[in-house]
């Protein structure tokens, strides 16, 4: 694969906050890739690290409120040695994002319109107001949102609207990838669909790369290209949908698929998984997941496993990687 | 079409309600005096000690519009008329002058010297604010606060009086009393504008001192919390210049409740002016309430507290108004 090819990529990355107790480590050691044009899911449940990545690897998040260590490039930009004026002509033009809450996204006094203007404004040097009119008018259309609600406020919106006016926001400079936090946990079930298969079109018709975050593996798994899953900080597995939908190896996406209910097919009832995520203050010797994972022997509390490549995939588990030996053998 | 016909209607009922508070106002300035004992024609025959004749009592109240033999209803709706006309009586100290003359003598002096020091302790306190949250963490942005936290705990009459006492009568720099020279006349020339100033100065200056902290914290924790919200983030992430972010991002929000208490300071301007006024003998509206309470003036009195309330229902009528083309969310959707 060139590098080329590459629109999102963090190598050996780590992330620490500093609190009163000293750092904690919330992102380990984590390497992953978006290619172009493709749509990758980082799934996993609440305080995994998810959105500790996406904002210490933009740089939205800096030192010193973190600590980062390890590579990002973004559209072959190594974004940690951009200086602060290179990093602000690159951010939304090569990428840009639909934050968590989408719902608090927009500026309260300002009209949509006038927040789309100044993002074209900040890196057109032949910005035009018509031009920047047109646009405007152009990607309303593209997310379905009735034009006239460009001179809205945003609590004139709907929620699903609003939703939507954030999405366009993100296209309006036409990025190359574009960084989605959850961007639907404030809407109900109909409406989280519809956003996320309108998103599907978009990336599908119009060629960017998305790196959609998510606690729904299940959705992923249907829409996305590649998944990776974290927990505690780090990647328990990841690879191609398809793999992953039709076989899960580690016992954490297992049970995170189990927890969701899939797009498509009968409604049985969901459990979330039991017990809850590791204390990130004290993190455990071994494996994060082991206290919980219904498969865990001995060397799991012990020694954390480390991701190793199996066909397309990569997963860090003790119990995964003998069965995968075993298997390999079998075969 | 419609939109602007809703403003117009939120407006409409903005202003019935201050109307509303305002005859409610007037209302309670009508009735307080009455449960007070005596009347003002009594207290001056008291203070004379006998040397007026009864006679002069009814010649007084008549004057003073408490003749106690006309119902209190009809007492009322001719107060109600008086009010809105601008009768407000006879000063009982300053007798005969009518007090809306004793008033309009004052209330330029108040407004001047304690308006202009708010609205200057009002820029000068928000520009601090502003820039203290911007660039916390930064040397100077991190004393502020504790400067002015030190200088809020001081007694205003404390400073004022430190700043009489230095500038004003051991180095002579300033006036220690009155608006204006006492040989000079008012007017629109060199002369007069110069002694003004000369006699604002240290009164101005020991109220934007102490005022201007307020504001400065006031600034600084809404642009603090504002800037933890996501849209802030998020027009940083858009790449927009970081001043441009503070202005429209930060600052637009902030702003709001701060202009609710400068319109609620603007309006305290005339009621607040009293201890200020005093220290510096200078001759406003506070001084004018000081002198009637220590002689039961209370036509005067009425009169100032008229005043006072009408400044404040204005102000407040003001920033209800600015609010609504400032915060969309005001406006009923
Ligand atoms: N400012 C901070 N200081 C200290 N710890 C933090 C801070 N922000 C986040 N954390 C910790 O970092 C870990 C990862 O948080 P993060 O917000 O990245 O999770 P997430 O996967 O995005 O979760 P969610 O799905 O709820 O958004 C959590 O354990 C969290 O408590
Ligand atoms: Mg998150």
């Amino acid at each position: 694969m060139s590098k080329d090819d590459v629109a999102f990529s963090v190598e050996n990355v780590s992330i620490s906050y500093p609190t009163s107790r000293g750092w904690v480590q919330a992102v380990r050691d984590v390497t992953m890739q978006v290619r172009r044009g493709q749509l990758v899911g980082l799934a996993g449940e609440s305080g995994s690290g998810k959105s500790t990545l996406v904002l210490a690897a933009t740089r939205v998040l800096q030192p010193p409120a973190v600590k980062v260590e390890g590579h990002v490039q973004i559209v072959g930009r190594d974004i940690f040695k951009l200086t602060k004026s290179e990093l602000r002509t690159v951010r939304w033009k090569t990428f840009s994002f639909v934050t968590q809450s989408a719902m608090n996204a927009l500026n309260p006094v300002m009209r949509i319109r006038a927040q789309m203007h100044d993002a074209m404004r900040a890196h057109d040097p032949d910005y035009s107001r018509s031009k920047a009119d047109r646009r405007c008018e152009e990607v309303f259309r593209i997310v379905e949102v009735p034009i006239a609600k460009l001179d809205s406020y945003p609590h004139q919106l709907s929620g699903g609207q609003r939703q939507r006016a954030v999405i366009a926001l993100a296209l309006v400079l036409q990025p190359q990838l574009i960084i989605m936090d959850e961007p639907t946990t404030a809407l109900d079930v109909v409406a989280q669909r519809e956003i996320i298969a309108l998103i599907r079109k978009l990336q599908r018709e119009l060629g960017f790369a998305v790196l959609l975050i998510t606690h729904d593996l299940s959705l992923l798994l249907e829409v996305a290209d590649d998944v990776v899953v974290m927990y505690g900080g780090r990647i328990m597995e990841s690879g191609p949908s398809s793999e992953l939908l039709r076989d899960a190896r580690h016992p954490y996406s297992r049970a995170l698929i189990q927890s969701f209910p899939p797009l498509h097919g009968p409604m049985k009832r969901h459990e979330g998984i039991p017990g809850s995520p590791p204390d990130m203050q004290n993190p455990p010797p071994g494996c994060p997941f082991a206290e919980r994972c219904a498969s865990a022997i001995d060397v799991c509390s012990e020694k954390a496993p480390t991701l190793v490549s199996w066909r397309e995939r990569q997963i860090a588990c003790h119990v995964a990687q003998t069965d995968v030996a075993d298997s390999e053998v079998g075969v | 079409m419609a939109r602007r016909s809703q403003g117009w209607q939120f407006i409409a009922s903005k202003l019935g309600l201050y109307i509303l508070i305002f005859w409610a106002a007037i209302t309670l300035n009508f009735i307080i005096p009455r449960l007070m004992p005596g009347n003002p024609a009594s207290a001056l025959m008291a203070k004379s000690q006998g040397k007026m004749p009864p006679s002069a009592l009814k010649a007084l109240e008549d004057a003073f519009g408490i003749n106690t033999h006309v119902s209190l209803w009809r007492q009322y709706l001719g107060y109600l008329r008086n009010t809105v006309t601008g009768h407000m009586g006879i000063s009982f100290t300053n007798f005969p002058v009518p007090v809306a003359k004793v008033i309009g003598e004052m209330l330029p002096w108040t407004l001047f010297l304690i308006g202009l020091s708010t609205i200057i302790a009002f820029f000068i306190g928000n520009i601090l604010g502003l820039y203290s949250a911007w660039r916390r963490g930064g040397k100077i942005a991190d004393a502020l606060p504790v400067a002015f936290t030190v200088i809020s705990a001081m007694p205003y009459f404390w400073i004022a009086l430190a700043l009489l006492y230095f500038l004003g009568f051991s180095l002579n720099w300033f006036p220690i009393s009155h608006a204006i020279g006492s040989n000079i006349k008012a007017g629109w020339n060199f002369q007069s504008i110069g002694s003004v100033i000369d006699h604002a100065t240290l009164p101005a200056f020991s109220i934007v001192v102490t005022s201007m902290g307020g504001w400065m914290m006031q600034m600084r924790n809404n642009l603090i919390s504002i800037l933890s919200h996501d849209y802030v983030q998020l027009a940083q992430m858009k790449g927009l210049p970081e001043p441009e972010v503070m202005r429209n991002y930060g600052a637009r929000n902030a702003m709001l409740p701060v202009l609710t208490s400068f319109a609620m300071s603007l309006g305290f301007v005339v009621g607040g002016a009293v201890l200020v006024e005093d220290v510096f003998n200078y001759p406003g509206i506070g001084y004018a309430l000081v002198e009637a309470v220590g002689n039961s003036d209370y036509p005067l009195m009425q009169g100032i507290f008229l005043i006072i309330v009408s400044a404040v229902l204005l102000a407040n009528l003001i920033v209800d108004l600015l609010y609504t083309f400032l915060d969309p969310r005001i406006r009923r959707a």
